[in-house]
C-alpha cells in the first residue's frame, strides 16, 4: 500500500468521522428509553373484534352528546345513543379508569364521541412519584423503568396501558375526529402501551404532547387503525422495538420529528438478502404530512411501507443508523412500494431562527402550522437513507421535490456507539431504487424533482433505475431487472470529499442554541454562502495562482503552456460555477474537471524537459483529474476504494506547494537568453523552453 | 456486505477514529446524538374554571381572571352592496380553527356571531360579514371546546347596533345604550347571568399615548420610565427607520415595525411590576413600564 493511499485514507476517515459525528442524520430520533429487547416474535398481528364492548367511556352531558352524534348515519346514531345510555349507568368518565378496570386479556373498551382531557391524570406527581430515582435523558425527562411506570403511571403519560394483553380501544364515532384525547402539552405521551402485546387502537384522535401522541413499546402484536395524531414535539406515532405490527389508514401531522416512527422494528431479516420470510411491521393507507419528516426509521428494520402518502413535510421518509441505543442497528430491510411521496418542500427552520421554537411547546403555535424541526436534515427531499442496507424502494411515485427524490449517505458505526473497526463501513450497501415513477404524479402529469439522486458515493451493491434524470454523481450504478442485479457496481470506503464537507457543515445545527449553519443550503444558504462554492472558489484561486506563477516563471515562452494555462483558468472558473446548487447536477462540474485535467496534462508535458519530476507529478494530477471527470460523468470507476476526487485533492495540495516552490526557486545557474522576444531578467529554465510549442 | 479492509488502512483508521472520537466527544456510553432539541417543557397552566352557568345557546361558561381573559371589540362597516363587514379586534386571543373540538387552552378559540340574539355564524379570523336586515350584533368568544370564555360569570363579548345608517351606525352593548361604531362596547348580559362586567374599558378610558422614534441606535425621547396605574391603558406609537419588532416583556406583546411607518400597540396594564420594552433586532431598550 502506498503512502499516498494511506494518507488519503487517514484524511478521509478524519473528515468522514467528523462529518458523521456531527451529522445527526436526516430523519430521526430523539428517543431515549429504558433498555428494551426486541420481542421473540412468537406473537401475531391482532384482529379487530366487532362484538359488543366490555367497557364504556363517555361524558355524562346528554345534550352535548346528542349534538355530537346528530349528524351520524341513522344506524350509527342509534347505536351511539344506546351505548351512551348504557355508559351513563355503568361506564367510565375517563379512559384511564376503563383501562384500569381491564382485568383479563382480550377485552374491548369503547370510547364514545367526546373530548377526553383525562383530568385525573393531570396533576403533577407528588410523594414518592415526585422523588423517583432514575437517569435523566438529554432532553430533560426521566428514563423510568417499567416498575416505575407502573407505580407512577402519570408522571409522563396521560393514559398508561401497562401490561394489558390483547386490549382493544376503539372510538365509536363516525370519524376519528369524534373522539379526541387531548394532552394539552401537559404530558410527554398521550397514550403509552407498554408491555401490552396485542393492543388494537381504532378510530380516535390523540394530540398535543411534548413528545408523542401514541406510543407502543416492546409489543409483539399491535394495530393502529384509523387513528389521527397531531401537534407533538417529536412524533405522532412511535412504535419502538416491536414486532407483528400494522399501521393502517392512519394520519399524522404537525410533528417536530416524524409523523410515523417504527423505530427499532424487530430485526427479523438480518442476514437475509432481498428475499425475506416476513416483515415485522406493515404500514399502509396512512398519510403523514406537515412534519419534519413523514416517516422515520432509526433501525427501522423489516418494515413494509406500501400505498401511503407522505407529502408536504421537509422530507418524505428517512431511515438511518445514526443514533445509538436502538436495537437492530444498522438499519436494514425497509421496503417501500407504491407510495405517493411528493412535494416535501416545507422549510420549518425559520421557526427556529426567529425564536418561535424557543418558547414552551404550548405557545409555539403548532395548531397554526408551526413545526420545530428537532434535527438537521435536507429539506426538499423524498426519501433519505443515512446508513441503511438492503432497502428496497420500488414502484413509488416520487415527485415535486425541490432538492432530490433520493438521498443516500453512509454513517460509520461509531456514530451509533459501535467502535469495532470492522463495522465502520457496514452501512449504505445494497439499497435498490428501481421502477419508481420519478417526477410524475399518479395521473401522469409532469411534476419534476430538481434532482433525482444525491449520493455520497460510499457503499457497495447500491443501484438506481436508469431513467433517473439529473443526479449527483452524474453516473450511477444501474439496477438490473432482478433484485440483486447491479451494473457498474462500485465499492468505495468513503464518500466524495466535497459532500462530506457539506455534511460536516450542515450537521452543526442546534435548535436550542438557534444555530443554523451559515454555509449550508439546507438552511437557505445560496451562492457564495454555500460551503461547496467557498471550497471551490478557494481551491480555484489557489490553483490559479500557483498555475499562473508556474507559467510566468517557468513556461512563459511556451505557447502550448500558455494555452494550457488559459484552459486551466477556464476549467477552474467552471468548477466554481459548477459548485453552485443549480449547476451541480449538470455536466458542468465534469466539464470543469476535463478542462483542468487537460491543463495539467499539457503543463506536465511542457515541464518534462526541464523539471521531469514535477512534470510527472503534474501529469499524474492531470490523469487523476481526467479520471475524476470520467468517474463523475460517464461511469463510476469500479474497483477503487476511494473516489478519484480524494487522490486529486491530495495530489492537488502537494502540487500547489511544489508549483510555488518551482516558480520561486532560483535556477541552478544562469543560462542564455531563452525564447526570442522574451529577454527575461530572470532566466527561467536550464534549457531553452518552448521546444514543444 | 462489509469489506475486509487491508491492514494498513485499518491502522490509520483506528488511530484516526480514536482522534475523531475524542474530538467529537462520542466515545462514552451510548446515548442519543440528538443535540439538545427544543425544550419538552410540559404545560402546567390552567384553562380556567368551568362554571355551571350556560349561555343561551347551551354552552358552559369558562371563567378566567380578568387579567388573563381575552377581550374583544367589534366594528361594523356598511358594505356597499348591503349588509355589514365586521372587524374584530381581540387581545390575548388568537383564532384557532385547526384545533376546534380540542381542549380549551387560554387565549385561543373562535368567535360566534349572534344576530338579534340568534347565533348565525362563527368567525375564525378577524373579518366577517353580516347580511342586511340585522339590528344588533353580539360577538362572543368561545374556547376550542366550545365553552364560552367568561369573566366574573359573564361571557367575553361585545355588542354592536347595526341601525342601517351608512357611515355612522350607532352601536350598543345592549338595547338602550349606545356607543360609537368601532368603539369598545360593554358586554350584554347573558341569559340570567350576573351583572355585566366590562371586557374592554369604555372609549373615554383609552389611556395615554406615548410616541417613540428610533433612528439608528437612538431612541427619542431617551430612555425613561412610564408610570402606570394597574388597569390603565397605554398606547405605544413607535416609528423606526428599519424593520424590527418591539417586544413588551411580561405582557409578552409584540409589535412589528416597518421602516418609516408608525405602528401602534395598545395594552391594558393589568399586571404590576417593571417591564422592559425593547426591540428584537437592534436590541434597544425603548422604555420601561412601571405598573403599580
Amino acid at each position: 500500500m502506498s503512502w499516498t493511499r494511506r494518507l488519503v485514507l487517514a484524511l478521509s476517515v478524519v473528515l468522514a468521522a467528523l462529518a458523521a459525528a456531527l451529522l445527526t442524520a436526516p430523519g430521526a430520533q430523539a428517543h431515549e428509553e429504558r433498555p428494551v429487547t426486541l420481542p421473540d416474535g412468537s406473537g401475531s398481528v391482532p384482529k379487530l373484534r366487532t362484538g359488543e364492548p366490555d367497557l364504556l367511556v363517555c361524558k355524562t352531558d346528554r345534550a352535548d352528546f346528542e349534538r355530537r352524534v346528530a349528524g351520524f348515519p341513522a344506524a350509527l346514531k342509534t347505536r351511539n345513543l344506546a351505548l351512551h345510555e348504557r355508559c351513563a349507568r355503568g361506564g367510565y368518565r375517563h379512559l384511564q379508569q376503563a383501562v384500569d378496570a381491564v382485568d383479563r386479556p382480550g377485552m374491548t373498551i369503547a370510547i364514545l364521541p367526546g373530548l377526553y382531557e383525562e383530568e385525573p391524570s393531570l396533576p403533577q406527581p407528588t410523594g414518592e412519584c415526585a422523588r423517583l430515582k432514575a437517569p435523566k435523558s438529554s432532553l430533560g425527562y426521566q428514563i423510568l423503568s417499567y416498575e416505575q411506570q407502573l407505580s407512577c403511571p402519570h408522571n409522563q403519560n396521560l393514559v398508561a396501558i401497562l401490561g394489558k394483553k390483547n386490549l382493544q380501544i376503539e372510538g365509536t364515532g363516525a370519524s376519528r375526529l369524534d373522539v379526541v384525547i387531548d394532552a394539552k402539552y401537559q404530558k410527554l405521551n398521550a397514550l403509552r402501551a407498554d408491555g401490552s402485546d396485542g393492543i388494537y387502537f381504532r378510530n380516535f384522535t390523540a394530540q398535543r404532547t411534548t413528545f408523542n401522541s401514541l406510543y407502543v413499546l416492546a409489543a409483539d402484536g399491535f394495530v393502529i387503525d384509523d387513528v389521527l395524531t397531531r401537534w407533538n414535539d417529536e412524533y405522532g406515532f412511535l412504535t419502538f422495538a416491536s414486532d407483528h405490527g400494522l399501521y393502517k389508514n392512519c394520519e399524522s401531522y404537525g410533528n417536530g420529528d416524524s409523523g410515523i416512527y417504527p423505530g427499532s422494528a424487530s430485526n427479523i431479516n438480518d442476514g437475509y438478502g432481498y428475499d425475506v420470510p416476513r416483515y415485522a411491521i406493515e404500514i399502509t393507507g396512512c398519510r403523514s404530512h406537515h412534519n419534519m419528516v413523514g416517516y422515520s426509521g432509526t433501525a427501522g428494520d423489516s418494515v413494509w411501507v406500501h400505498d401511503n402518502e407522505l407529502d408536504h413535510n421537509m422530507g418524505g421518509a428517512s431511515m438511518d443508523s445514526a443514533f445509538p441505543g436502538h436495537p437492530g442497528l444498522p438499519q436494514n430491510h425497509a421496503r417501500f412500494e407504491r407510495n405517493l411521496i411528493h412535494d416535501n418542500n416545507q422549510n420549518y427552520y425559520p421557526h427556529v431562527a426567529d425564536g418561535t421554537c424557543a418558547k414552551p411547546p404550548v405557545d409555539r403555535g403548532y395548531e397554526q402550522g408551526v413545526v420545530c424541526p428537532q434535527i438537521s436534515m435536507p429539506p426538499g427531499t423524498g426519501i433519505i437513507t443515512a446508513g441503511g442496507n438492503w432497502n428496497l424502494y420500488e414502484d413509488n411515485w416520487i415527485y415535486g421535490h425541490q432538492r432530490a427524490a433520493f438521498f443516500l449517505s453512509a454513517v460509520p458505526a461509531f456514530i451509533r456507539g459501535e467502535s469495532a473497526w470492522g463495522k465502520q463501513t457496514d452501512t449504505s450497501h445494497h439499497n435498490r431504487y428501481a421502477g419508481n415513477h420519478l417526477g410524475v404524479d399518479k395521473a401522469g402529469n409532469a411534476h419534476p424533482n430538481r434532482t433525482e439522486v444525491w449520493w455520497d458515493g460510499q457503499g457497495s451493491g447500491n443501484c438506481w433505475q436508469s431513467d433517473a434524470g439529473a443526479t449527483t454523481p452524474g453516473a450511477l450504478p444501474g439496477c438490473g431487472t432482478r433484485r440483486g442485479d447491479v451494473s457498474g457496481n462500485t465499492d468505495r470506503l468513503i464518500g466524495e470529499p466535497v459532500k462530506l464537507a457539506q455534511l460536516l457543515v450542515c450537521a452543526d445545527y442546534n435548535v436550542q442554541a438557534r444555530r443554523l449553519p451559515a454555509g449550508c443550503d439546507w438552511y437557505g444558504a445560496r451562492g457564495l454562502q454555500r460551503v461547496e462554492t467557498q471550497l471551490a472558489l478557494g481551491g480555484a484561486l489557489l490553483l490559479a495562482l500557483a498555475g499562473c506563477a508556474l507559467w510566468w516563471r517557468r513556461l512563459r515562452g511556451n505557447r502550448l503552456a500558455g494555452v494550457a494555462t488559459l484552459i486551466g483558468l477556464a476549467g477552474l472558473a467552471l468548477d466554481v460555477a459548477g459548485s453552485t446548487l443549480a449547476l451541480t447536477p449538470t455536466a458542468l462540474p465534469a466539464l470543469a474537471l476535463l478542462l483542468t485535467g487537460v491543463w495539467w496534462t499539457l503543463i506536465g508535458l511542457a515541464l518534462r524537459p526541464t523539471r521531469p519530476v514535477l512534470a510527472w507529478a503534474t501529469l499524474t494530477l492531470g490523469a487523476v483529474t481526467l479520471l475524476d471527470a470520467f468517474d463523475k460523468a460517464v461511469l463510476m470507476v469500479p474497483g477503487i476504494p476511494l473516489s478519484p476526487a480524494w487522490f486529486r485533492l491530495l495530489l492537488g495540495v502537494v502540487w500547489v506547494l511544489w508549483a510555488v516552490i518551482a516558480s520561486g526557486a532560483r535556477p541552478p545557474r544562469p543560462s542564455d537568453q531563452s525564447a526570442p522576444g522574451h529577454p527575461t531578467d530572470q532566466p527561467t529554465v536550464d534549457r531553452p523552453a518552448g521546444g514543444t510549442a | 456486505m462489509t469489506r475486509p479492509p487491508g491492514v494498513t488502512p485499518l491502522l490509520s483508521l483506528t488511530v484516526v477514529l480514536a482522534a475523531a472520537l475524542t474530538l467529537t466527544g462520542c466515545g462514552g456510553r451510548a446515548t442519543t446524538h440528538h443535540k439538545p432539541g427544543t425544550t419538552h417543557q410540559e404545560a402546567t397552566g390552567s384553562s380556567g374554571t368551568l362554571l355551571p352557568a350556560r349561555d343561551e345557546t347551551g354552552h358552559r361558561l369558562r371563567e378566567l381572571p380578568a387579567a388573563d381573559a381575552p377581550t374583544v371589540r367589534a366594528e361594523a362597516r356598511p358594505d356597499p352592496e348591503g349588509g355589514w363587514n365586521v372587524h374584530l379586534a381581540v387581545e390575548r386571543f388568537r383564532f384557532t380553527p385547526e384545533s376546534t373540538g380540542g381542549a380549551a387552552l387560554p387565549g385561543r378559540g373562535h368567535a360566534r356571531l349572534l344576530v338579534d340574539g340568534r347565533e348565525t355564524a362563527r368567525m375564525y379570523g378577524p373579518w366577517g360579514y353580516v347580511p342586511p336586515g340585522a339590528h344588533t350584533l353580539t360577538v362572543r368568544l368561545h374556547a376550542d371546546d366550545h365553552t364560552v370564555w367568561a369573566v366574573s360569570g359573564s361571557p367575553v363579548q361585545t355588542t354592536v347596533r347595526l341601525d342601517g345608517t351608512p357611515g355612522t351606525p350607532a352601536t350598543s352593548p345592549a338595547p338602550g345604550a349606545s356607543a360609537t361604531p368601532g368603539a369598545p362596547a360593554t358586554p350584554a348580559t347573558p341569559g340570567a347571568s350576573v351583572a355585566p362586567v366590562p371586557t374592554s374599558p369604555p372609549p373615554a378610558d383609552a389611556g395615554r399615548t406615548v410616541t417613540l422614534t428610533i433612528t439608528g441606535k437612538t431612541v427619542e425621547p431617551p430612555l425613561s420610565r412610564i408610570e402606570l396605574k394597574k388597569g390603565e391603558r397605554l398606547t405605544l406609537r413607535v416609528t423606526a427607520d428599519r424593520a424590527d419588532t418591539v417586544h413588551v416583556h411580561g405582557y409578552d406583546r409584540e409589535l412589528r415595525l416597518s421602516p418609516g411607518t408608525p405602528a401602534t400597540l395598545t395594552l391594558l396594564a393589568d399586571r404590576t411590576g417593571l417591564f422592559e420594552v425593547e426591540t428584537h433586532e437592534s436590541g434597544l431598550v425603548l422604555t420601561q413600564l412601571v405598573v403599580r
